[in-house]
């Protein structure tokens, strides 16, 4: 595995600006749900001003729905901050449990756009590795949008597997046979960026990161 | 009128529809297009709200399909980003394209717009 910064060329870019719009349009939304509820709580007050009763249970559940989507806006820029942040350094220690949390609700929008939940079956949290985390998490989040279009039952599941001489992502919960494993120059790069391979073995896709430096903390 | 309000996020279209009934507008809604295509089978809305980005079948698509159920109907997008093609597009269909988040006031004005009626129409 080199130290270059730019291993990905384009591609990187690519997956960079694809990130930032998803990121931006669930901003956008969350804000657009606050506005329509802040003026819904407006228009209840007016109205209360009108001489209308106002509904106190009411004003209470509007006032939950906000703070429920401030919360999720609040997360939205707590992950592009951390997604931001992955470009630090070209390689270093990387918390395997963090960056599969974070290509899992990078990805999170694009599940829910096909039904799809997200869950990381693994609570081993202390898995370490030496590797680039930007590519890293490019390359669990190709693997995520791969798996997706195959899932069988609305739900994928990814569970980090410790080898003796590395680490594997295991996706499931998708047909084999209708999924197109990632393929072409993107892939390819990341791939070798990463020193990985990804294939199919027993109904589960594996993305295997060779890295001997894998190690508990 | 009747406005067929159309968005995956249900805590918005519930608000904006209840926001629409405050304003003299009757609005119904639906959380995704199967859920809008079915409802445009029972009413003739004369006009409908979409987000443009939809799981399944996206806004431009929904409305493809709901004027094929009512050819008279009228239709508005918001989008949470427009870009210029977008608008560009929007105008040379005939439809309006809103910027997410969107005035209250300002929707109802394009609502007016779009069905052809003065603000009492």
């Amino acid at each position: 595995m080199t130290e270059n910064w730019d291993e990905l060329g384009p591609a990187g870019l690519t997956f960079y600006g694809g990130v930032c719009a998803s990121i931006s349009h669930e901003l956008k939304n969350s804000l657009a749900l606050i506005n329509e509820n802040a003026g819904l709580m407006n228009d209840l007050l007016l109205r209360a001003g009108q001489g209308h009763a106002l509904d106190h249970e009411k004003m209470a559940l509007i006032a939950e729905r906000i703070a429920k989507h401030v919360a999720k806006a609040n997360m939205t820029i707590a992950n592009l901050n951390r997604f931001g942040h992955l470009i630090d350094e070209p390689v270093r220690l990387v918390n395997l449990h963090e960056s599969v949390t974070l290509a899992l609700n990078l990805s999170q929008r694009l599940a829910s756009q096909q039904r799809v939940e997200l869950v990381l079956e693994s609570q081993d949290e202390g898995l370490v590795l030496t590797s680039r985390p930007f590519e890293l998490v490019n390359a669990l989040g190709l693997c995520i949008k791969a798996a997706l279009p195959a899932v069988k039952q609305g739900m994928l599941s990814l569970r980090i597997a410790p080898m003796d001489d590395g680490v594997e992502i295991h996706f499931s919960g998708f047909d084999p046979g209708a999924l197109e494993l990632p393929s072409g120059s993107v892939a390819g790069a990341l791939l070798d960026a990463l020193a990985a391979t990804c294939e199919v073995r027993s109904e589960t896709l594996c993305l295997t990161l060779g890295l001997r430096q894998a190690s508990q903390v | 009128m009747r406005i067929l309000l159309v968005d995956d996020e249900r805590d918005l279209v519930s608000a904006l529809a209840e926001r629409f009934s405050f304003r003299n507008i009757d609005a119904d809604f639906a959380t995704s297009g199967d859920e809008a295509l079915k409802m445009a089978q029972t009413t003739a809305y004369d006009l409908a709200i979409l987000d443009v980005k939809m799981p399944k079948i996206n806004g431009l698509e929904l409305s493809k399909r709901l004027l094929k159920i009512l050819p008279e109907l009228k239709c508005i997008f918001l989008t949470g980003h427009g870009s210029e093609l977008d608008f560009q597009a929007g105008a040379s269909m005939g439809v309006a394209y809103l910027v997410k988040p969107v005035n209250i006031d300002l929707l109802v004005r394009e609502i007016h717009k779009v069905l052809g009626q003065g603000k009492d129409g």
